[in-house]
C-alpha cells in the first residue's frame, strides 16, 4: 500500500506542487482574516461616539485602544488623520497585553484576542473605557458593544449593564438601533 | 478557444491576482465621505462575500440568481491508469484511437430563493464536442455533435445557519433531454452510424441527484466544502446506463474590494463504468465504443478571479473567470484525460431590497 502511494506522489509533477502551494499559501495566507471590513468597523466606532457621553472627560484627545495586533489600527491611524471626536483629537494606542493597558475611550478587543476578556476587564476597572468586540457572544461576556454577524449585515449588541458600569450613558436612540442583551 | 501554452495562463492568472491586489490598496486610499456613514446605513449594508464558485449554495427570500457560463475543456490522447498511452499502443487493440478532444459548453441557470430556507434550480446546457481520431491506416478522422445536453432542476435547503456558517442539502434530478443517438459519417464504409458514448449529449434517464454542503464565511472570505453525487438507476432506450459520478468540493474566495475577488478550489471526482452496452457500437473501433473503459477518478486545482458591479444599476453584476487543471488521473482506459478546463461565468444576483 505504501508503494502504491510513493509510486503515485513520485508520478506527481512540478506543475501540481506549484498548484498546491499557490493552494495552501493562499489559503492560509488570509485564514486569519477579521469578522468584518475594517473600514464598515471603523465608521461604526467613530459615529457611536455620537450616542455616548463619557463622564468628566476633560481631556484635549480622545484615545482610541486596540489589545494585540489587527488590520483596524491601519485603518484608525486613517481615521485619526482625518477626523475628530467632539472636537478633540483623535489618539490611537495599541497595547499588548491586557496589563499595559493605560487610559482610553474606547479600547477594541480583536477577534482573535477574544479569549483575554476576563483580564481586559480587570485591567479597565473604574475607567470609564467602552468595550467594542467582534466575536459572537462577547456582549454576554460583559462588553459594551459587540458587532455580530445576522443575515449578511453587520449589526451590534449592547449590553447595557456593562456600559452602566463603566459610567457611559446610552440615548434611547441607540438602544432602538440595537440588540440589547443585558 | 484553445489554450495552447497552460503555463502562460498559469502565470497571467497569477500576476493578475496581484495587479489586482495593488489596485484595490491604492483605491482604498481617501474616501473621507464614507466616515459620515450614519449607523442605522452601516447596519443595513450587506456584508457581500466572496464567490466561491461551482459550489451549491442558497439564496435568501426573493433572491434570483441568473447565470451563464462558458466552459472549454481540452483532452489529448489517451491514459490507462494514470500512464499515458501512445497512438501505436492503443492501435494494437482498437481500429482506431483518440488523439484530440474539445468539449465546449453554455450553461444557463436560474436559482430563486423561496422561501429562506429553499432555494430553486434550473440549469440547461449546450453542448458542443469535436473530437480528433486516427484509424490504423494512418487517416485522421474528425467527428463531432452539438445540441442540448441533459437539464438539470434542484431543491436545495438550508439545514443550519449561524453567524457565518451554513450547512445545505440538495435533492433534484437531472432530465434526459440531451440526445443519446447523435450520429456520424463512418469514413469508411460511408454509412451513417451511432458515435461513441464520450460523444453523445445526455445520460438518456432520470439521474436523481444529492449534494450536501457546508459553507463558511467572514466578510472578507468564503470557503466551502461540498459532496456531490449523481446516480444511475436505470438503463436507457439504448440499453445502457452512465456510471454513477461522486465529486468532492473544497471552495475559497477571498474578496479583496467591492468589485475584485479571487477564488480557489480543490476538486476530487470518481465515477463508475457504463453498465449495459449500447448494441449499435462496435466494441473494436476504438477504446471510447467500450462501456467497461470509462471509470476513473480526477484531482483537479483550480485559480480564479471575479470582478462584480459594487454599486449602481447593475450592481451584483459579476464575471469569474476560472483555469483549472487535473494534477492527478487515474481512468480505466484507455481513456482521454482532461489536460485543463476554462470556464468563464457571467452572473447577476438581484437580491429582494431589505428595509
Amino acid at each position: 500500500m505504501v508503494c502504491r502511494i510513493t509510486y503515485h506522489l513520485n508520478r506527481i509533477k512540478l506543475k501540481t506542487i506549484i498548484w498546491l502551494i499557490f493552494f495552501l499559501v493562499f489559503t492560509f495566507r488570509t485564514a486569519g482574516a477579521q469578522e468584518f471590513d475594517a473600514k464598515l468597523q471603523i465608521v461604526f466606532i467613530y459615529q457611536i461616539t455620537h450616542y455616548f457621553q463619557w463622564p468628566n472627560d476633560n481631556s484635549e484627545t480622545f484615545i482610541i485602544g486596540v489589545i494585540g495586533q489587527s488590520p483596524i489600527l491601519n485603518e484608525l491611524q486613517k481615521l485619526a488623520a482625518a477626523k475628530k471626536i467632539n472636537n478633540k483629537t483623535i489618539i490611537i494606542k495599541q497595547f499588548d497585553n491586557s496589563s499595559s493597558i493605560s487610559d482610553c475611550h474606547i479600547l477594541f478587543i480583536p477577534y482573535k484576542e477574544s479569549a483575554r476578556i476576563e483580564n481586559i476587564k480587570k485591567s479597565i476597572k473604574g475607567r470609564h473605557t467602552m468595550l467594542i468586540s467582534e466575536k459572537p457572544g462577547m456582549a454576554e461576556k460583559g462588553t459594551c458593544i459587540n458587532l455580530v454577524n445576522i443575515d449578511g449585515t453587520m449589526k451590534f449588541e449592547l449590553n447595557k449593564s456593562s456600559c452602566k458600569s463603566s459610567g457611559l450613558r446610552t440615548t434611547p436612540m441607540i438602544e432602538k438601533l440595537a440588540i440589547i442583551i443585558k | 478557444m484553445r489554450i495552447k501554452n497552460h503555463k502562460n495562463v498559469f502565470l497571467a492568472l497569477i500576476i493578475w491576482c496581484f495587479i489586482g491586489l495593488e489596485c484595490t490598496y491604492a483605491q482604498n486610499k481617501g474616501n473621507k465621505d464614507f466616515y459620515e456613514t450614519k449607523i442605522e446605513e452601516l447596519i443595513n449594508i450587506p456584508l457581500d462575500k466572496a464567490s466561491v464558485i461551482g459550489l451549491p449554495h442558497p439564496h435568501q427570500k426573493g433572491a434570483w440568481h441568473f447565470q451563464y457560463r462558458y466552459m472549454d475543456m481540452g483532452m489529448t490522447g489517451t491514459m490507462t491508469s494514470d500512464k499515458k498511452n501512445t497512438t501505436s499502443e492503443v492501435l494494437k487493440n482498437f481500429m482506431m484511437a483518440p488523439t484530440k478532444m474539445h468539449m465546449h459548453t453554455d450553461m444557463g441557470m436560474i436559482m430563486y430563493g423561496v422561501t429562506n430556507k429553499w432555494t430553486l434550480m434550473a440549469m440547461a446546457n449546450y453542448y458542443n464536442f469535436e473530437m480528433d481520431m486516427i484509424m490504423m491506416t494512418g487517416k485522421e478522422v474528425k467527428m463531432g455533435s452539438k445540441g442540448f445536453g441533459d437539464t438539470k432542476i434542484k431543491a436545495t435547503y438550508l439545514a443550519y445557519y449561524k453567524n457565518r456558517a451554513s450547512i445545505m442539502a440538495s435533492i433534484g434530478a437531472s432530465l434526459p433531454t440531451g440526445s443519446i443517438n447523435q450520429t456520424s459519417m463512418n469514413m469508411m464504409t460511408g454509412q451513417i452510424e451511432q458515435m461513441p458514448y464520450n460523444m453523445q449529449l445526455g445520460s438518456g434517464t432520470v439521474d436523481p441527484l444529492i449534494d450536501i454542503c457546508y459553507l463558511g464565511s467572514t466578510m472578507k472570505s468564503s470557503w466551502g466544502i461540498a459532496a456531490l453525487s449523481t446516480f444511475r438507476v436505470y438503463n436507457n432506450k439504448n440499453k445502457y446506463r452512465l456510471g454513477n459520478q461522486y465529486k468532492i468540493m473544497l471552495g475559497y474566495g477571498y474578496k479583496v474590494s467591492n468589485w475584485f475577488s479571487v477564488t480557489s478550489r480543490f476538486d476530487i471526482g470518481f465515477w463508475n463504468n457504463i453498465r449495459g452496452k449500447d448494441p449499435n457500437l462496435n466494441p473494436m473501433v476504438s477504446p471510447n465504443h467500450r462501456p467497461d473503459l470509462r471509470a476513473g477518478s480526477r484531482f483537479e486545482l483550480s485559480g480564479g478571479l471575479a470582478l462584480k458591479v459594487p454599486k449602481g444599476a447593475f450592481e451584483g453584476l459579476e464575471f469569474i473567470i476560472d483555469y483549472r487543471q487535473p494534477f492527478y488521473q487515474r481512468l480505466k482506459g484507455p481513456q482521454m484525460p482532461v489536460d485543463h478546463h476554462i470556464v468563464g461565468t457571467l452572473q447577476w444576483i438581484l437580491k429582494r431590497k431589505s428595509r
